[in-house]
């Protein structure tokens, strides 16, 4: 059980961390898709 | 006087110097209550930390840890710091961006609606009032413990060391004091844990003798802990310990001491980045503090009382430089609570309650109102009545309960409505709060499913549909949601983006070193003891 706590408390952090990226990359790629396609 | 307590006394009248030089900064009501928005990140991340950590961690965790509670209690502390990031993008920069001045505040501009301003406002006041006298409580023991005097004169020391800079300086004040505070418990932390645990025999001796050796408690280390202390069976400590997480993640996401402080961030990128670097720093303090606390069992399995244990341990296992930076430390964290309750007590008491809308007047009568409310709570704890200190139990539950659904309702869910606002921010502070008041009355232990918290949030979240179902959104209200999606073109700055996004990566580091962390330090050497 220890080990599980280990990995569970870990992923915990992990799950949140993953989640936090993925919702960034899509509310900013939006902007960097902009801004490359009007360099272009 | 000792040594110890001339070090306090010294740094009581540095944060009280330090407050009264910014307090002669402020100019007007949006200096006094959001520090001009102006903040940068590493004031918020500080004061994030240091209004979350106080005495209720370095006394009341550090205490049950002692007692072998200490696995059930790292639990919901690593659970409830995810609230960070959550707080932070899902709530904190949408609350930015209507510029309110405090949080009751936001809920009238979203919902267009002044009577949830004052129902929120009176919660915070009542939140926030318990709080104080809890932290009042803590503070003064721990200093009769180390100054000389006598409980009630030591009480009015750590009242007065808070107050005056707070009522000067406002926001502003309180700010620059959590950060240097957060930076002194931070910085004993880091001290003391090599200390306790080398007068343990070493880290790896000290989680052997606390698995199979004689420390008067049995369970010391296992996941559900120690089974005299609270349900008799680990998965029930579990359970708790999960529900527990939950809780004190709503708490880290929307409580007013915690997601006001995105108010006075420079802009949204200093909003998501403090939450992160937050979430990092109570991880890395909780963790530490809570195996320093049980290691200090190897050592004296004896600490009368338990909640004075660090005290202990700054006086008799760490050389005295350390002792010095613990107890100063330990301070901080009590004071910079403090301050902050009673900050958010005086602005919602005159910007929410009151209305007070006249700038000059405003911040004239905040300063009036604040200093009237701390007399009143050092009178409270001075007097001490036994009704004001089963209340003390019950305010973290509640704010989750009577906040959460509401809170990111009213940025994710555009059914909601004023009405569903209201009802569902009264019935989870009742439900929480009756059930509460019943089972610390009663001493009734009910099952984790009927916690105070679950009634609580079921309440909200059946008054929040209910409510929202049973009435039409407004065109108003319809706006003021569309506005809080509408990113501020100074927001755009595409290196500032990335910056942001990529703090997303120390998020997942420190979920990688936390299952290192646990499994080198934690679960490896512990399973090995038991196995023999």
């Amino acid at each position: 059980m220890e080990y599980f706590l280990s990995a569970f408390l870990g992923g915990w952090m992990l799950i949140f961390g993953v989640i936090f990226m993925f919702a960034m990359n899509r509310e900013y790629s939006h902007y960097f898709d902009d801004r490359e396609e009007g360099k272009k | 006087m000792n040594i110890y307590a001339t070090c306090i006394i010294i740094s009581l009248i540095l944060y009280f110097v330090i407050g009264n030089v910014v307090g002669r900064k402020v100019k007007d009501a949006n200096d006094y209550y959001v520090a001009g928005r102006n903040a940068p990140t590493i004031l918020i991340t500080g004061s994030l930390v240091a209004s979350f950590l106080g005495t209720g961690m370095f006394l009341g965790d550090c205490g049950e840890s002692y007692m072998g509670f200490v696995i059930p209690l790292l639990t919901v502390s690593i659970m409830a710091t995810a609230g960070y990031p959550l707080g932070s993008a899902l709530f904190g920069r949408f609350v930015r961006r209507s510029e309110a001045l405090t949080i009751p505040e936001y809920f009238s501009k979203r919902f267009c609606d002044k009577k949830i301003q004052k129902l929120a406002g009176v919660i915070v006041v009542v939140i926030c009032f318990i709080y104080m006298l809890s932290v009042m409580d803590g503070l003064s023991t721990l200093m009769a413990q180390i100054i000389p005097f006598d409980r009630k004169v030591c009480l009015v020391i750590a009242w007065a060391s808070f107050t005056f800079f707070t009522v000067l300086a406002g926001s502003g004040g309180v700010l620059l004091t959590d950060t240097i505070m957060f930076g002194v418990f931070t910085a004993a932390i880091i001290v003391c844990v090599p200390c306790i645990s080398q007068a343990a025999g070493g880290w790896f001796n000290g989680i052997n003798a606390l698995a199979v050796g004689d420390v008067g408690v049995s369970n010391m280390l296992t996941f559900g802990g120690n089974l005299d202390w609270m349900y008799d069976t680990p998965m029930k400590n579990f359970a708790w310990s999960v529900t527990y997480g939950i809780v004190w993640m709503l708490v880290v996401s929307i409580s007013p001491w915690q997601s006001s402080r995105y108010l006075m961030a420079k802009n949204e990128h200093v909003v998501i980045r403090s939450g992160m670097f937050a979430c990092v720093g109570v991880l890395v303090v909780n963790t530490l503090v809570l195996f320093a606390a049980a290691m200090v069992r190897v050592a004296n399995p004896g600490v009368e009382p338990y909640s004075a244990v660090m005290v202990w341990a700054a006086m008799n296992l760490m050389p005295i430089a350390a002792g010095i930076l613990l107890l100063t430390g330990i301070v901080a964290a009590g004071i910079s609570s403090a301050s902050t309750f009673l900050s958010l007590v005086g602005f919602s008491v005159v910007n929410d309650i009151m209305e007070v809308k006249d700038a000059k007047r405003s911040l004239k009568i905040s300063r009036i109102a604040m200093l009237t409310v701390s007399f009143l709570i050092l009178l409270v704890s001075l007097v001490k009545p036994p009704m004001v200190w089963w209340m003390t139990q019950i305010s973290s539950s509640i704010v989750a309960a009577s906040w959460g659904a509401v809170a990111f309702g009213s940025v994710w869910w555009k059914r909601i409505t004023k009405q569903g606002a209201f009802w569902g921010m009264l019935l989870g502070f009742l439900g929480a709060f009756c059930v509460r008041t019943y089972t610390l009355s009663t001493g009734t232990t009910l099952p984790v499913a009927l916690d105070p918290f679950w009634v609580g949030i079921y309440l909200s979240v059946i008054g929040v549909v209910v409510g929202s179902l049973r009435s039409q959104v407004t065109p108003e209200e319809k706006l003021q949601r569309d506005k809080l999606f509408v990113v501020p073109e100074e927001e755009k700055d595409r290196v500032e983006m990335k910056k942001t996004r990529n703090t997303g990566y120390a998020m997942v580091a420190t979920g990688i070193g936390l299952f290192l962390f646990m499994v080198i330090f934690y679960a490896y050497p512990y399973t090995q003891a038991v196995q023999g």
